[in-house]
């Protein structure tokens, strides 16, 4: 029996898999830097938060 | 804080999302090069493998269709865990899970139903029916696109988490009709044919580049999902952060 030739639907089924997990990847990827830089300046600009200054003191907040 | 204090020496330490982040900075590297790894072994097994007699080279399309359908339920199933635990047990880290769990799960969703359709033109002779299997994995995917759009509704994330549980777990009830919707009704959709009592019916040949691929889909959701959690925990540090800022700017004026 000849196998149908479908190989249009193949690659189309990966591509847009691909894509879809290109996007998906970037988009935790970019949201991760994001975040971790806005802490980062957050921190330089000397804001702290309670438990930081416990962790930094030993101390337990009054 | 000190190296020591970060250690992880029992399950409940990972409660602390200083732990968390820490062990997550840790295991996240090695997750990755897992996955790349296994999708690399995948892909290769994916189109070195013989066509089927039957479906001819649509069949690969099973190897990344399946994993997907099945992400789009584990993914969920961990939601639901997840809610659980926001819900008893009330632990931070739950409702985290839970929220950056549902994008990747709409995401894989997704994937299932666009390769499914793609499978189903060629070898069915249309791109969709609305048969019980098919129907119900469309209303998974409207599911996680509702609890997305209620999240980001949603102003304060911990008032957020207890109606997203109750939510998610009302929704768990599409699982096992998922499942089990081949066997229930009348299908145009196959029944289970990995999964199965009395063990997988495809060929070894097929068989291993599917499982292959379903580990290296799965590994990617988590640690996905793992780095997805970690940047929860930041953002929602920024936004403290932020409110202290503000209030001394206040106090200050």
């Amino acid at each position: 029996m000849e196998l149908p030739h479908n190989e249009g639907y193949v690659i189309a089924a990966y591509v847009l898999t691909v894509v879809a997990m290109i996007i998906i990847v970037g988009w935790v990827l970019l949201d991760s830097r994001g975040r971790r830089n806005e802490l980062k300046r957050l921190e330089e600009a000397g804001i702290r938060r309670r438990s930081d200054r416990t962790a930094e003191t030993g101390k337990e907040p009054q | 804080m000190t190296e020591t204090s970060l250690a992880i020496r029992s399950f409940s330490d990972l409660a602390n999302p200083a732990k968390f982040i820490a062990l997550a900075g840790k295991i996240i590297p090695w997750m990755a090069a897992m996955t790349a790894l296994l999708f690399a072994v995948g892909l290769y097994l994916s189109f070195s493998t013989e066509a089927d007699y039957q479906q001819g080279e649509t069949v690969r399309i099973m190897y990344i269709h399946v994993p997907a359908a099945w992400l789009s339920m584990m993914c969920y199933t961990i939601m639901a865990i997840s809610a659980v635990g926001t819900l008893v047990w009330r632990h931070p880290l739950a409702d985290v899970a839970a929220r950056v769990a549902a994008p990747l799960g709409a995401a894989f969703t997704f994937v299932a139903l666009v390769t499914g359709s793609l499978w189903g033109k060629p070898m069915w002779g249309t791109w969709w029916v609305w048969d019980a299997r098919l129907t119900s994995v469309f209303i998974l995917f409207l599911m996680y696109l509702g609890l997305i759009a209620f999240n980001r509704a949603m102003d304060d994330p911990s008032r957020a988490a207890r109606v997203s549980a109750v939510m998610i777990l009302i929704g768990f009830v599409n699982i096992p009709i998922i499942k089990f919707s081949v066997d229930w009704f009348n299908t145009l959709h196959q029944p289970a044919s990995v999964v199965r009592m009395g063990g997988p019916a495809i060929d070894p040949e097929f068989l291993r580049p599917l499982l292959v691929m379903a580990l290296a889909f799965t590994l990617l959701f988590l640690t996905l999902h793992l780095m997805a959690m970690r940047t929860e925990i930041w953002r929602r540090r920024v936004a403290a952060m932020r409110r202290i800022a503000a209030r001394a700017a206040q106090r200050e004026a």
